[in-house]
């Protein structure tokens, strides 16, 4: 995606390239969340996303496109005078929205004037495309960040940020009829679903209903205080390996930054793993995998998909069988 | 913690006990059986008092698993349906051991206590068609198949046994061949549904009880056949081996019963079996 970086405000302007690692450093110290945008007279901009005071990737941005910068290569990417530098804060959740605009391809891009009516008619249309998308809106002070999965799946990631201040919310494509009766400037970037980035995205999204109908599932069976002990146990498992997930019957609240997308697979095989052996021994390993192949089966297409593709493949000898492609359709 | 004891040792203690517990108690109806410590009416009277006991036994243990159950847990159902059949086969037992004390040579005829195991039957077959309904989430045609292939299986079953012990002349009246046809035919029933069951829970905690009720429903039938076939020593000092075996696998299924419903009620008291691997 082009360079967005504008929308973060800089704050300090001109300074050398000894300050700019001073502000580094002051982040790292308040565990500060969120973007540093540090440009330069060249024209070169960079943006670092910053998660709890650790740095997680420096991006460089450009006119029409963005790249990741190798991590051995930063301080030499930086270190020029005249930098200026401006910081927007925001939670985990922001920051994995941005993550996956900053990295994912983008096939084509448009752009639009929309009156407002037209603006949600074209939301509608564009939330029933197959391929993942994003949208960048202006209006007056406003930015707006809206990420789009792909049909079936009406979830949409939304990134609003106004007066210096980044706010993430979840929803689906009725936001666009509650929008301002304004106009709008419309930038809109098809994606290619066929990237990392993606599929660690939509495996997120999918393993959330998977473990809350899975959960449930297991209450009806067993009763709803032993579920919300099994969903403690599973939190505690995360938590002791270090990851920050909590799962209860309402599904799993992911407060966790993954790097990679096998990070990602190896914690929700993980919590698949400790479900099937806690479960299974409640009411028997058949019926775990009954739960699986439901549960599965009761999710969109398009995180059946993934999670069949990724997840259940990896998930053990005797594990949840993955549904055949003749079950999928 | 609970009681300065991790609760898993707890569990896995309290589980100890009752086993050690339900083994001792077979010991003791065994010696009773066969040893005959004492005259033969403190006999018989033991052994009916552990017979009422193991029943209670069960029933309680199945009641403990019904009170861990929130009221909006569809398993509560379950357990309420089961733990009242089971209470109504503590009635049943303690009903037959009062006749058997009482009436002359212990013969009970078909009567008073078979009310209650006859009605008990009807609770524990909807314990089971509800955990079928909560395991497969049957539409209601289906559900409806279900039931109507269950009645016709028991109500060939109990056709074919009514018919074989009215022309063996077995029982003394047509209400005694009703009564004693009815058992097995409910047995079978009973013993086909638990087994569906124990084949989906497959190994699972919560599980456990309907292979109790298969190994009850065996066990019963046992006591039918030989009551039927006249075998059956209805005082302990007119007692033969076949008798005294089929009265001995009688009373353990009661605590086997119990036992399982035990460990189920523990389990979820207690929770679940493992704490967290950390990788």
């Amino acid at each position: 995606m082009p360079d967005f970086s504008s929308i973060i405000p800089e704050i300090h302007h001109n300074i050398s390239f000894g300050y700019t690692e001073l502000l580094i450093q002051e982040r790292r110290q308040e565990l500060f969340s969120g973007l540093m945008r540090i440009s330069y007279p060249s024209g070169e901009n960079f943006v670092f996303l910053f998660l709890e005071g650790v740095q997680q990737r420096l991006y460089s941005c450009f006119e029409r496109t963005t790249e990741v910068v190798n991590r051995q290569t930063w301080s030499q990417r930086l270190d020029h005078p005249g930098a200026s530098v401006g910081f927007l804060p925001m939670g985990v959740d922001g920051l994995r929205l941005i993550r996956v605009v900053y990295e994912t391809p983008v096939k084509t891009e448009e752009q639009f004037n929309l009156s407002h009516n037209e603006f949600a008619d074209k939301v509608q249309t564009w939330t029933d495309e197959s391929e993942p998308s994003f949208i960048y809106i202006q209006s007056e002070n406003i930015h707006r960040i809206y990420v789009l999965v792909g049909n079936p799946n009406s979830v949409i990631e939304e990134l609003n940020v106004t007066q210096d201040q980044a706010r993430f919310s979840i929803g689906d494509a009725s936001f666009s009829r509650v929008s301002q009766n304004t106009d709008y400037k419309v930038f809109r970037y098809v994606s290619n679903s066929d990237h990392d980035t993606w599929r660690e995205y939509k495996l997120r999204l999918a393993f959330s209903p998977l473990m809350r109908m899975l959960i449930t599932r297991f209450g009806e069976l067993a009763g709803r205080v032993l579920a919300e002990r099994l969903g403690v146990q599973l939190t505690n498992w995360a938590a002791g390996s270090g990851w920050n997930l909590s799962i209860n019957s309402n599904g799993v609240f992911n407060r966790e930054y993954f790097d990679t997308l096998e990070d990602a697979l190896s914690v929700y095989v993980g919590i698949l793993d400790q479900f099937r052996d806690e479960a299974g021994f409640a009411v028997g390993s058949r019926l775990v995998e009954t739960m699986f192949h439901d549960a599965l089966m009761k999710l969109p297409p398009v995180f059946r998909n993934i999670l069949n593709q990724y997840l259940y493949m990896q998930f053990g000898p005797g594990g949840a069988a993955a549904i055949s492609p003749k079950e999928l359709l | 913690m609970r009681f300065g004891w991790d609760a898993r040792k707890a569990s896995n203690r309290l589980m100890r006990l009752a086993i050690i517990a339900a083994v001792g108690l077979v010991l003791v109806y065994a010696v009773i059986y066969f040893g005959g410590p004492f005259s033969p009416s403190i006999n018989n009277l033991l052994a009916d008092i552990l017979t009422v006991t193991a029943s209670m036994f069960s029933a309680v243990s199945a009641t403990l698993i019904w009170t861990m159950y929130e009221k909006s847990d569809a398993p509560r159902r379950v357990w309420s349906n089961f733990a009242l059949g089971l209470w109504l086969w503590v009635i049943g037992e303690s009903i037959w051991s009062y006749l058997n004390l009482t009436l002359p040579n212990g013969d009970v005829p078909v009567g008073a206590p078979d009310i209650f195991w006859v009605i008990a039957y009807y609770f524990l077959g909807r314990a089971l068609l509800l955990q079928y309904q909560i395991l497969v989430h049957p539409t209601a045609s289906e559900l409806k198949r279900r039931v109507i292939s269950s009645g016709l299986f028991f109500g060939i079953l109990f056709v074919i046994i009514f018919g074989a012990l009215e022309w063996l002349a077995l029982s003394s009246s047509i209400v005694d061949t009703l009564v004693n046809a009815f058992y097995p035919a409910g047995d079978l029933t009973l013993a086909l549904a638990a087994i569906w069951l124990t084949r989906n829970f497959q190994g699972g905690i919560l599980g456990r009880p309907w292979i109790g009720i298969l190994v009850f429903t065996f066990t019963d039938l046992m006591y039918a056949w030989l009551q039927l076939s006249g075998a059956y020593a209805w005082s302990l000092d007119r007692g033969n081996f076949v008798s005294g075996f089929s009265d001995i696998v009688y009373f353990s299924a009661y605590l086997v019963l119990g036992l399982v419903s035990i460990s189920q009620w523990l389990f979820l008291k207690y929770g679940l079996r493992s704490s967290p691997k950390v990788h």
